[in-house]
């Protein structure tokens, strides 16, 4: 068995004195763990940091084995993240967030491009804490959706209606419009206007946009925990609680833009 | 199989095999070796060995490995108490005193923020660090920690804990190694370099 695929680290642990268990994820085989000689060496350690880019290839005599990899650096994000803690944070947090959710080899091509991109946001000098928090909300409703729990937020649930769609409810993870929800508002979730699929409520400069990115954390955060972390009696990854508790630590210093 | 030697020799062997840098050839050559200097080199370590067994201690003040209480380091007067380099090991401790160019005290922070291994702050010892950054000598803390995610990580978390402290919170610079050719390079340390750049006097 051996294919030759593009894949981003996701982590990398030690095993034995010198070698690592490298975790990539590729857009044809999916999350997908290997062996690598000298993975702990002077050499490849730095090549197995997660969000690096790397060329692998990947052999082993049977399919079900753990295999080796043999690899080559492409390309490495972190030079522009080393130094600013709410990136590695972000970082830390997407990377813990699909290790916690993905199955092994399952193949998601739309996941691995969307992980790139948000890599490239990370990696661009201008973009924000509300970037990196808009785009990790809306990369996690991406993996719920390509992990069967899709969230329907294009027409509310009880009138059919796609006008002022503000929340989600909690049981059906439905879309629900301001007028449906107003009696039930303390039991639904907000639906920022950045993960609605019309596009409303976009702000007009008085929206409050950084509670937006976290209404949208929570709405994800809550689907994800109810449908794949709990079913496992796993809670939320800590790399996420730490980011969004970084968020919040900004947004009080009113730092945040 | 065949067997060589007895069931005591065999153990030995086989407890030097777990020592980092052996296997069990390695660890059958120094066991012969050890054999055939029983005076001058098997006796001097096993009592040797015996010793440390007996006294070896963690510093409560530090985390240092060490037979006295406090450590080596800790109990110098000659340190400068005002500085606290912050490491995740005692090895790196020990790198870091090894090449003389630090006299200040440490903290051993045993580990980094690691989601996949599980280790969260409870595990790491950020409380006695941030009581004794809180202390009034201590001026300044060097987060000496490795470049990698999980290294930088946990540095930026501490730096966060640490806002509270009247202390100067550095990390170490990274960039080109010595002796280090750019084409040689990874174009993460690449970027780390230039943007670290410093004014050539």
């Amino acid at each position: 068995m051996e294919w030759t695929e593009q894949a981003i680290v996701l982590s990398a642990r030690p095993s034995g004195e010198s070698a690592a268990v490298l975790e990539v994820l590729t857009a044809d085989h999916g999350r997908h763990a290997g062996f690598v000689r000298g993975g702990r060496g002077r050499r490849k350690k730095g090549l197995l940091q997660a969000g690096n880019i790397l060329q692998v290839t990947w052999k082993a005599r049977l399919e079900e084995n753990l295999g080796a990899f043999t690899l080559e650096l492409i390309h490495s994000p972190l030079g522009a993240m080393f130094g600013e803690g709410g990136r590695l944070q972000a970082l830390s947090a997407i990377m813990a967030v699909l290790q916690q959710s993905l199955p092994e080899r399952d193949p998601h091509p739309a996941l691995y491009h969307a992980l790139a991109s948000y890599m490239e946001v990370l990696e661009a000098s201008e973009s924000t804490a509300l970037h990196w928090a808009m785009g990790l909300a809306q990369f996690e409703k991406g993996l719920l959706a390509e992990l069967g729990y899709a969230l329907d937020l294009s027409v509310c649930a009880v009138s059919g209606s796609a006008e002022e769609l503000i929340y989600v409810s909690p049981k059906t993870g439905k879309a629900v419009s301001s007028i449906e929800g107003k009696a039930w508002q303390d039991k639904l979730l907000k639906l920022p206007y950045f993960l609605s699929e019309t596009g409303q409520g976009n702000p007009d400069g008085n929206s409050n946009i950084l509670a937006d990115a976290m209404e949208g954390l929570t709405l994800t955060g809550y689907f994800l925990t109810r449908q794949i972390w709990a079913v496992h009696n796993k809670a939320q990854p800590p790399a996420r609680d730490r980011f969004i508790h970084w968020l919040m630590t900004q947004s009080n210093n009113s730092s945040f833009d | 199989m065949p067997r060589s030697h007895s069931s005591e020799i065999d153990r030995l062997i086989q407890i030097m095999a777990r020592l980092p840098g052996l296997g069990p050839r390695s660890a059958r050559r120094g066991v012969l070796q050890l054999l055939k200097k029983r005076d001058s080199l098997m006796r001097p370590l096993a009592t040797a060995l015996d010793q440390v067994a007996d006294a070896v201690k963690i510093c409560p003040s530090c985390g240092n490995i060490d037979t006295v209480e406090p450590c080596y380091v800790c109990g110098d007067a000659r340190r400068d108490t005002s500085v606290i380099c912050v490491i995740e090991d005692v090895a790196d401790l020990w790198a870091l005193d090894r090449s003389e160019t630090y006299r200040g005290l440490y903290h051993v922070l045993g580990g980094t923020l690691s989601a996949l291994d599980g280790i969260s702050p409870e595990d790491l010892t950020i409380g006695p660090l941030i009581d004794r950054a809180g202390q009034p000598h201590v001026k300044e803390v060097i987060l000496a920690l490795s470049a990698t995610v999980e290294g930088q990580t946990t540095g930026h978390y501490l730096a966060e804990r640490l806002q509270d402290c009247d202390v100067r919170v550095t990390g170490l610079a990274h960039g080109v190694p010595l002796g280090g050719e750019l084409d040689h390079l990874d174009d993460g340390t690449i970027a780390t370099a230039l943007k670290a750049r410093s004014e050539i006097k």
